[in-house]
């Protein structure tokens, strides 16, 4: 535990690897993960075009990834973002984290470009490349099947692309399991356009902790704590679509690509609830006491796991097709292929919107694209991981746009070019909204969401938690600024950690945070690492992030803004009609929001922040 | 020692495996489920997460198996014990197991067994699905 290793590979030919202890300043300033991953990608690789060879993909576990804690099952895949051409970060759940950490390596970082299709097979110190032409155009499940079998070690884990990140869809992902995914800003086709189909790990070496006994006491007296609550007993009975219903009947999960208004009462067909003819109960990532997956199966069908809030927002409110049949087909598909559900269903809502705007003609559609019509969103889903017909525009993701008439742009809602689509909250949530406008992946709720937000918490208990005012009602912009920036610190931290968002504050203002981080490292490491020490790695993360938007020319202010939708057209009917972003309104939270993080009014990180901060 | 039973139900296991890390830190004052002496294994096709922890059988067929009378159990509490110096890995203890719950580690060169961490068990109160519980005693059913 207190001498970690990174395993630098390169796969062209003749080009040997190297490994490098992880230097301990490093971990102290970034914690691990996400963090050693952004100063990895900052101190040491410029910008390069995202699906050539020099693109580093960068595998990173966390500090405490692999311990008892909060979800400890997680780590992070950075790189360039073919997806967005900026930046790419996608944080994945599941058991590979923690099984590189028993192999002995914190980080991996892979770049080159094989002439032929490999894997990479990691067993305790050894490393090898080996061939992996049989594997090639076998979905994700079975690829991992497949390798288990051959090596004969149903423990083996492996991170893999599915067709889709083979044939370089810019919003491939990579999976683990039946569906942990490294979801957004296509880092499936980051491994693609190396020629990578896998890595496969087995470690048996010993994680070792400064003190034993009293960590799984604390772990133990912690996770009781976190299993007595309500809202976790609730996400370990219906998972994350337990959000469906008041997404919905608060207004704020919206229809049609965002024209339309929510689904009202047609929506009830898809409350969690409706989940349960399908659940064989659920399942979890390592580590974790919530267990918010679903195990599902559709009589007849084969089994799996999900499906996800996102799949019913994004796919089933996005596309006017509620049923939750639908949403299981399509999470299966999805993750067969390896793509991001986000981007993959919102690419399908934005082909049926221009098709309603006839923007693009029957013929190029392929056929008819109506709201409503699931089957046909099915269809577009193969044909993308395919890049068949429209699919092979469609696989392009905001690059589609090069390819699609000029009137087609405003319709595919992008943020620093990555999509963000429909996102449930979008003009009505403001803090969720103005979150999107900063995020430093481009528009994604994972970056900074403060999800208590829509909970109408008592003023007082957020002040105290964001020390500073902040208003109660989600649709107001009082104090947001503060809330969007005390989470953007909090998840760098819980991110690097290697820890689960769903047990930190994102669910209840009580949930698990800086004081516990700080009692598990010190048990963990024997540390002494305060809170204040804490939040400044997470400033520090997230202004390298920041500086890193400045190389790739969008880390000024012209770039923090949003869907011209979000800014133009009111919500168009529900509970909360008319609403819309006020542009003086994100201005004016975009001066408060670059104050708080030391900032120039332009959003560049001031040259004494960055000192003060010790980012070189 | 007094016998600790504890009951397995497959179709609760979530697959977290905070069992294994339990088992390991409290074993190996390490976390590495490779040296664990209980196991979840998964099957993708059925859908199930199934742990394997030793059932303290008797008559034992593990011990009934070892021809080096490498394996003896502890009449009180059922553990099975193992003698690592007359232990050769033979496998036959492994094979006799109707529960999957006793294994060689290559990687440690160790036979592993569950042995109730002394009468008090360390994975179970992890095991807030309760898939592992202790039935039979107050402060262990299924919570």
């Amino acid at each position: 535990m207190l001498t970690r290793k990174i395993a630098y590979v390169d796969l062209s030919p003749d080009v040997s690897g190297r490994t490098e202890t992880v230097p301990p300043e490093w971990r102290r300033r970034y914690v691990g993960a996400r963090g050693v991953n952004m100063h990895l990608l900052y101190s040491r690789y410029p910008p390069v075009d995202p699906l050539s060879p020099d693109n580093p993909l960068i595998f990173g576990c966390g500090l405490l990834t692999g311990l008892p804690g909060f979800g400890s099952g997680r780590m992070n895949v950075t790189a360039y973002s073919p997806a967005s051409g900026n930046l790419g970060d996608s944080n994945v759940g599941g058991h590979f984290g923690p099984e590189l950490r028993f192999a002995g390596y914190d980080h991996l970082v892979i770049t080159g470009q094989s002439p032929r299709p490999v894997y990479l097979l990691i067993q305790d110190d050894r490393i090898e490349i080996r061939d992996a032409s049989r594997l090639w155009g076998q979905t994700t499940l079975e690829t991992q099947q497949m390798l288990r079998h051959e090596l004969n070690d149903d423990r083996l884990r492996v991170l893999t692309i599915g067709p889709a990140g083979e044939r370089l869809v810019r919003m491939a992902s990579i999976i683990t399991g039946p569906k942990d995914a490294a979801g957004r800003f296509g880092m499936g086709a980051v491994m693609g356009s190396k020629n990578l189909k896998a890595v496969a790990v087995r470690g048996s070496q010993d994680l070792t902790v400064a003190h034993p006994r009293e960590l799984l006491d604390y772990g133990r007296e912690q996770l009781d704590a976190l299993w007595r609550r309500k809202w976790v007993q609730a996400l370990g009975r219906q998972g994350t679509p337990l959000l469906i219903a008041p997404a919905n009947e608060g207004g704020w999960l919206l229809t049609r690509n965002d024209q339309a208004g929510p689904l009202g009462e047609r929506g009830r067909s898809m409350y969690a609830e409706s989940l349960e003819p399908y659940s064989l109960g659920m399942a979890s990532c390592f580590g974790c006491t919530v267990h918010c997956r679903h195990r599902h199966e559709i009589k007849g069908g084969p089994r799996g796991e999900g499906p996800e809030y996102s799949v019913f927002g994004w796919g089933a409110a996005n596309l006017d097709v509620p049923d939750t049949e639908f949403v299981i087909r399509a999470n299966d598909l999805v993750n067969a292929y390896g793509m991001d559900v986000m981007d993959t269903l919102v690419m399908i809502g934005f082909a049926f919107e221009l098709y309603q705007r006839g923007i693009i003609s029957r013929s190029t559609a392929g056929g008819p694209l109506e709201w409503g019509d699931g089957e046909t969103a099915l269809a577009l889903i193969h044909q993308i991981a395919r890049r068949e017909g429209i699919g092979d525009i469609l696989a392009e993701g905001s690059y589609a746009l090069a390819k699609l008439p000029r009137e087609a742009g405003p319709y595919l809602l992008r943020v620093k070019n990555a999509i963000v689509g429909p996102a449930p909250g979008g003009r009505v949530v403001k803090s969720f909204a103005l979150g999107h406008s900063v995020a430093t992946i481009g528009g994604h709720l994972h970056r900074n969401r403060p999800g208590i937000d829509v909970l109408g918490l008592p003023p007082q208990v957020l002040a105290d938690l964001y020390e500073g005012p902040a208003s109660s009602d989600y649709r107001s912009y009082e104090g947001k600024a503060r809330m969007v920036w005390w989470h953007e610190l909090l998840y760098a931290v819980c991110d690097s950690l290697g820890f689960c968002r769903f047990q930190t504050v994102f669910n209840s203002p009580h949930a698990p945070q800086y004081p516990q981080y700080q009692r598990l490292i010190q048990l963990a490491l024997d540390w002494d690492m305060s809170v204040e020490e804490l939040r400044e790695a997470g400033e520090r993360i997230y202004t390298t992030e920041r500086l890193l938007l400045g190389r790739l020319g969008v880390g000024t202010r012209e770039h923090d803004t949003l869907p011209q939708r979000w800014l133009e057209e009111p919500v168009a009917g529900g509970p909360c009609q008319g609403e819309v972003i006020d542009q003086a309104q994100l201005d004016r939270f975009l001066d408060q929001y670059y104050a708080l993080h030391g900032w120039d009014n332009n959003g560049q990180p001031r040259p004494d922040t960055v000192k003060a901060l010790g980012i070189a | 020692m007094e016998r600790r039973d504890i009951q397995v139900n497959v179709p609760v296991c979530t697959g977290c495996r905070l069992c294994e890390i339990a088992c390991s830190l409290f074993h190996r004052g390490a976390v590495n489920p490779e040296g664990a002496r209980v196991r979840v294994i998964e099957d993708w096709a059925r859908s199930l997460y199934e742990p394997h922890i030793c059932q303290l059988c008797q008559p034992t067929l593990c011990v009934q198996a070892c021809p080096l009378e490498a394996l003896t159990q502890d009449s009180a509490s059922g553990v099975v014990r193992v003698d690592p110096d007359l232990c050769n890995n033979c496998g036959a203890c492994v094979a006799a197991c109707p529960h999957g719950a006793i294994r060689w580690s290559d990687a440690l060169g160790e036979l592993l067994v569950c042995d109730r961490c002394g009468g008090k068990p360390s994975c179970v109160p992890f095991c807030h699905r309760g898939a592992l519980s202790l039935p039979n005693t107050s402060e262990g059913g299924v919570r």
